[in-house]
C-alpha cells in the first residue's frame, strides 16, 4: 500500500509511514501530473464588502495572534523578501483558514507555510514577474494580473497544488469577474493605505484583514478542505 | 446572499478613489513618467494619457481628453457603466473583452 500523504510504499499493517511519519489516510496524495485542472463554480462574483467584513471579524476575534504573525511577516520579509515572501504568505493563509474553520490558532501555524516552500517560492517569483510586466503598461494591467493571481497561495495550501495549476485555478475564478476582483484587490490596498496612515502601526491590523478577506473569498468560492493536514 | 447597501458601496469605493486620484495625479505628478513601457521604449503604451484624459473629460474638455488618449470616452463609459453592467454578467464580460481589444488595437496603431 502507499502513504496517502507522501506516496511512499508502506507496510499494510504499519500505523505510520516510514517516510513522512503520517498515519495511513492522513491526507490525499496527488502527484502534480495527476492533478486534474480545477473547475470553478460558474457565476462567481466578487463580494468585496462581505469578504472584508468577515476579514475584520476574524482579526478582531484573534487580534494578538494576527498582530504577532504580521510582525513576523514584516521582519522576515525584510530579511529576504524574494525568497521568503511566498512561504510566509502561504503561512498567513494557513492561519486564516484555521480561523475560518473555527480551529484554535497559534503563531506557530504561520511557519507551516514552509511545508509548501518550493511551490510558494516559485509562485511568488512568477507572480512578481507577471505583475511587473503588467505594471510596465501604465500600472492598471498589473493590478488586473495581481487580482487574477490572488488565490494562488490559497490553492497551494488548501488543495496542495503545484505553483502553475494554482495560478491557473486562481485565474479560472477571477476571470469570471475581472472588474469585481480588481476592485476587491484595490479595496484591500485602500484598507492598507488607511492602516499606513495610522502611524504605520495600523498595518498590523489591516494586513491580516486583507489576508483574511482573501481567505474568506476563497472559502465562499472554492471551499476550504478541512482534511488538509496543515489545517489540523 | 443578497448584498447589503454597505457591501455594494464598498464594491465601488475603489472606483471612487480612482476617480479622485486622476486630478491629484495630473496636478502633482504631471512631470513624472509612471509608464514603464514609455520609459523603456520611448513609445506610449495603450493606456498612456488616460489619467489626463479622464481628468479633462471630467471638466468637459472633450478635445483635450481625446488628444490625450483617443479612447478616453470609451474608458469613461466603461467605468461609469460598470455598475449597470454588473447586473448582466454575460454582457459585462463581453464588454470588458471588447474594450481590452480596442485598447490593444489602439496601442498597436500608436506604435505604427
Amino acid at each position: 500500500m502507499f502513504c496517502t500523504v507522501c506516496g511512499s510504499t508502506m507496510n499494510p499493517d504499519a500505523q505510520f509511514c516510514p517516510n513522512c511519519g503520517k498515519p495511513p489516510g492522513a491526507g490525499p496524495f496527488v502527484s502534480p501530473a495527476a492533478q486534474p485542472a480545477y473547475v470553478p463554480p460558474t457565476g462567481v462574483r466578487a463580494q468585496t464588502g462581505r469578504w472584508l467584513s468577515i476579514g475584520w471579524q476574524m482579526v478582531k476575534n484573534d487580534l494578538g495572534t494576527f498582530v504577532v504573525a504580521t510582525l513576523l511577516y514584516a521582519v522576515l520579509n525584510g530579511v529576504s523578501s524574494m525568497i521568503l515572501q511566498g512561504p510566509l504568505t502561504a503561512g498567513f493563509m494557513i492561519l486564516a483558514f484555521k480561523k475560518l474553520l473555527g480551529r484554535p490558532t497559534e503563531v506557530g501555524d504561520f511557519f507551516r507555510g514552509f511545508n509548501f516552500f518550493v511551490p510558494a517560492l516559485v509562485a511568488s517569483l512568477l507572480i512578481g514577474v507577471f505583475v511587473l510586466a503588467g505594471t510596465l503598461v501604465c500600472i492598471i494591467p498589473g493590478l488586473v494580473v495581481a487580482a487574477a493571481m490572488n488565490f494562488t497561495y490559497a490553492f497551494i495550501v488548501d488543495k496542495r497544488m503545484d505553483f502553475w495549476p494554482a495560478i491557473q485555478a486562481s485565474h479560472a475564478i477571477v476571470k469570471q469577474d475581472y472588474f469585481g476582483f480588481t476592485m476587491f484587490l484595490l479595496a484591500c490596498a485602500l484598507v492598507n493605505v488607511l492602516g499606513a496612515l495610522c502611524c504605520i502601526v495600523g498595518l498590523l491590523v489591516t494586513v491580516p484583514i486583507s489576508f483574511c478577506a482573501i481567505a474568506a473569498a476563497y472559502q465562499d468560492i472554492a471551499g476550504v478542505n478541512p482534511a488538509t493536514p496543515e489545517l489540523a | 446572499m443578497r448584498p447589503s447597501g454597505a457591501h455594494v458601496l464598498l464594491r465601488w469605493t475603489p472606483l471612487a478613489a480612482a476617480a479622485l486620484w486622476c486630478p491629484v495625479a495630473c496636478r502633482w505628478l504631471d512631470s513624472a513618467n509612471l509608464c514603464g513601457f514609455r520609459w523603456l521604449t520611448g513609445q506610449p503604451c495603450p493606456l498612456c494619457g488616460l489619467t489626463h484624459g479622464l481628468a479633462a473629460l471630467a471638466l468637459g474638455r472633450w478635445s483635450d481628453a481625446v488628444s490625450c488618449n483617443a479612447l478616453t470616452p470609451l474608458a469613461a463609459a466603461m467605468l461609469l457603466g460598470a455598475p449597470l453592467l454588473s447586473l448582466a454578467p454575460a454582457i459585462e464580460r463581453r464588454a470588458w473583452q471588447l474594450a481590452a481589444a480596442a485598447f490593444a488595437l489602439f496601442g498597436l496603431s500608436r506604435l505604427v
